[in-house]
C-alpha cells in the first residue's frame, strides 16, 4: 500500500499546487471538498468493510470453485458481468466487497467482470439516465455494453490461464 | 449517502446473521478479524485518495468539456470524447443533467454514448478508489483490459446511428410529453 500512497500524495500535492496558482482559493476549496467527500463516505466505507469481511469467510469455498475461481472459466465471467450489474452501491461499498470475494478465491475474470459490470452496467445509474435521456436510450446502451463487459472477462480469463 | 448506508447496514446484519447460523460465534469473529486486518493499512491511502479527488473536482471545470465536444471531428472527436467523459468528474448526478443539457446542441449520438462509456470506463476520480480498495496491479490489468473499449464502442454505436443527432434521435425515440418538458 505504501507506492499507490505515495503515488497519490505526489499527484494530490501537484494538483494542490496547480490550483494554488488559480484565481479565487481554489486550492484550500478542494481541501474542503475532498474531506467533506470524505467525511460524508466514511460511514459507508465503514460498513462495507464489516461486509466485505462477513463475505470472505461465509461464501462457501466449493461456490467459488464452481462458479468465481478461475476454473470456472467464463462461467465466471458471465455471472461476474450480472454481479456487477446488480451491485447497486457506490465505489466506496462496491469496491471493498469485489476485493473479499477475490480474496476468497474468485478469479480474475471474475474480478474484471464485477469491477466493469458495476462501473458500466451498475442498476444504481438507471434512475438517472432513464429518468434524463429516456428509456430507450438506456436500453440500447446496456444492451450494447453488455456484451463489451463480457468479452473483457474472456480476455481477462485468458490472460489469468497464462499467468497461471 | 444515508440510503447506501442504511442499505448496506441491512445488508451486514444480514450477513453476519447467516455467518452466526452457519459457523457460530467463532466464525463471526474470524469475518470482524479480516475486516480489522484490512483497514488499517487502507487508512493512508483513502485519506490520500480523497484529497486526490477533491483537487480534481475544482481543476476540472464543465465549461471546457463542452467547448472540446464541440472542436473536434472523426476519430480525433471519439478519442477527446471517450477522454473527456473519462475526466469529468463526479457521480451521476452531475454527468447525467451535463448529457441533458447537451441534447440541445445536435451532436452525433455515437459521442454522447462514447462520452457516457468514456466515463464509466476511465472516470480519473473514481481510480484512486479502485486502486486502494481493491489492489493496485487488479486495477491497472482491469484498466489496461477496458482501455480501447470505449472506442471499440463508439465504433458499434457509429454503424448503429450513423451520423444522426441527438436532435432526431431524442426528437424520434422520447414520448411527446418528456419532449416538451425537457
Amino acid at each position: 500500500m505504501i507506492w499507490p500512497t505515495l503515488v497519490f500524495a505526489i499527484l494530490g500535492i501537484s494538483l494542490y499546487v496547480y490550483n494554488l496558482k488559480q484565481p479565487g482559493n481554489e486550492a484550500t476549496k478542494a481541501i474542503a471538498v475532498g474531506m467533506k467527500i470524505m467525511v460524508r463516505t466514511l460511514p459507508v466505507i465503514l460498513v462495507a468493510f464489516l461486509l466485505a469481511g462477513m463475505i470472505e469467510v461465509i461464501i462457501p469455498r466449493a461456490f467459488i470453485e464452481n462458479w468465481l475461481s478461475t476454473e470456472a472459466g467464463l462461467r465466471g465471467a458471465f455471472f461476474g458481468t450480472l454481479g456487477g450489474m446488480l451491485l447497486v452501491i457506490g465505489p466506496y461499498a462496491a469496491f471493498p466487497i469485489i476485493a473479499s470475494i477475490y480474496a476468497a478465491g474468485g478469479g480474475f475474470a471474475t474480478v474484471v467482470t464485477l469491477i466493469f459490470g458495476w462501473c458500466a452496467l451498475g442498476l444504481h445509474r438507471i434512475p438517472f439516465e432513464s429518468g434524463l435521456l429516456g428509456v430507450r436510450f438506456t436500453l440500447v446502451r446496456l444492451s450494447i455494453t453488455f456484451p463489451f463487459v463480457f468479452m473483457a472477462g474472456i480476455i481477462a480469463h485468458a490472460i489469468d490461464l497464462i499467468i497461471h | 449517502m444515508r440510503m447506501p448506508f442504511v442499505i448496506l447496514s441491512i445488508a451486514f446484519f444480514v450477513m453476519t446473521f447467516i455467518t452466526y447460523l452457519v459457523g457460530g460465534w467463532n466464525q463471526v469473529t474470524e469475518g470482524f478479524q479480516v475486516t480489522l486486518e484490512t483497514i488499517p493499512p487502507t487508512i493512508p491511502l483513502i485519506v490520500a485518495a480523497f484529497f486526490v479527488i477533491g483537487q480534481l473536482r475544482v481543476t476540472i471545470k464543465e465549461d471546457a468539456f463542452k467547448k472540446w465536444i464541440e472542436k473536434y471531428d472523426g476519430f480525433k472527436a471519439v478519442l477527446a470524447t471517450a477522454l473527456l467523459g473519462g475526466l469529468f468528474p463526479g457521480p451521476p448526478y452531475t454527468y447525467y443533467p451535463f448529457l441533458h443539457e447537451l441534447k440541445e446542441k445536435d451532436l452525433p449520438v455515437y459521442l454522447y454514448y462514447t462520452f457516457l462509456a468514456g466515463k464509466h470506463t476511465y472516470d480519473l476520480t473514481r481510480l484512486p478508489m479502485e486502486i486502494s480498495l481493491i489492489s493496485p496491479p487488479i486495477a491497472l490489468l482491469r484498466n489496461v483490459i477496458t482501455l480501447p473499449i470505449p472506442l471499440l464502442m463508439a465504433f458499434v454505436y457509429k454503424m448503429f446511428f450513423k451520423d444522426m443527432t441527438t436532435l432526431d434521435f431524442f426528437k424520434k425515440f422520447t414520448h411527446p410529453d418528456r419532449r416538451d418538458r425537457s
